[in-house]
């Protein structure tokens, strides 16, 4: 009876070793590591950064989340006078279809990251590599220092 | 029994190691994670000669405003002083302007020495101005380069058109004339 007691342990700790082994060798196909946060990054969506601008007039916010609309663009709510910061995101052959995603832009003026604002899309049915869209993100400010750090996530 | 106590001790430890590792993953899947660093040169002061170095740029939002006059086949430029490695790629002019007649003002952004002789072209374009004062926007494809200690950015400006037409180009708060750099830029 001892034996099997001892055997039953020696089982368990055996499994367990097995699982702890089979946890760490899951692999992921690319990660970037930032401010201790491992991201998953697939690449499905093409982003550039194209600047600061001012807005020359007010305009209302786009309906969320943004249809896809080929050189198109999604906007928050724009005040005359604010400097607004625009992204452009373009689609790749991998981008899956109907699929909803967040754009969050994060800046730093100096004092430390903080979310400029978001917006959502939807890609359309049927993918056409090499389309893309503007986002259009105001920040809220007449006013704007540099140098500026920015990040930009869509997921 | 102390065999079987130190089995029991082994078995223990791994049954916990086992289930406390895999909840000290931490993991956040997103399609895009891209990265930047902006200077943004903003015009403070009038434009000025490209022939030496004259700083008329600051990376602050300026709070004076003003305006300079720029012939037809004439050249001014606008300085910000620079160093360290610069990521190539979109550049940005923002240029608020009137002509007298409708015109264009084309530009070249250049890395200088110390001394303005020019180290590389960056970057080049053109924007069309007309008599109505507007904010011009230009995309550029910038290089990449390496500014050392005491080197300049210098961004000539050169007024095309008829022999008489004259632009004005204004600079500061609420219509700050700019141009934009990328520091650095990482993307995944």
């Amino acid at each position: 009876m001892r034996h099997v007691a001892l055997f039953l342990i020696l089982a368990i700790a055996l499994l367990s070793t097995v699982a702890y082994a089979a946890t760490v060798s899951v692999s992921m196909p690319t990660y970037q590591a930032q401010n201790g946060v491992y991201y998953q990054v697939t690449g499905y969506l093409n982003v550039v950064s194209n600047g600061f601008f001012v807005a020359q007039s007010s305009s209302a916010a786009s309906s969320q989340p943004c249809t896809w609309s080929a050189g198109g663009t999604c906007t928050t709510a724009l005040t005359a006078g604010d400097w607004y910061y625009s992204v452009t995101i373009s689609l790749t052959a991998n981008t899956p279809p109907s699929t909803t995603y967040k754009v969050t832009v994060l800046w730093n003026q100096g004092t430390g990251y903080a979310q400029m604002d978001s917006l959502t899309f939807t890609t359309p049915s049927t993918i056409t590599a090499g389309q893309s869209m503007t986002f259009i993100f105001d920040t809220g400010s007449t006013i704007f220092n540099a140098p500026a750090g920015i990040v930009i996530t869509v997921g | 029994m102390q065999g079987r106590g130190i089995y029991a001790v082994i078995a223990v430890f791994f049954i916990l190691t086992a289930y406390a590792a895999p909840v000290s993953v931490s993991q956040v899947k997103e399609q895009a994670l891209s990265g930047y660093l902006y200077y943004v040169f903003f015009e403070s002061s009038h434009a000025s000669s490209c022939a030496k170095p004259s700083v008329n740029t600051q990376l602050s939002y300026p709070a004076r405003t003003g305006s300079f006059t720029l012939k037809a086949g004439k050249t001014l430029c606008l300085w910000a002083q620079v160093s360290g490695f610069f990521a190539g790629g979109e550049c940005v002019f923002i240029l608020y302007a009137s002509s007298t007649s409708a015109g264009s003002i084309s530009f070249t952004l250049s890395l200088t020495d110390s001394k303005g002789a020019v180290l590389a072209t960056l970057g080049s374009g053109s924007v069309p101005v007309s008599s109505t004062k507007q904010e011009l926007i230009s995309f550029f494809t910038c290089a990449s380069f390496t500014a050392n200690t005491g080197d300049y950015l210098a961004l000539s400006l050169t007024g095309g058109g008829a022999g008489k037409t004259k632009y004005t180009v204004y600079f500061g708060a609420s219509t700050p004339t700019d141009f934009q750099v990328v520091k650095s830029a990482d993307s995944a």
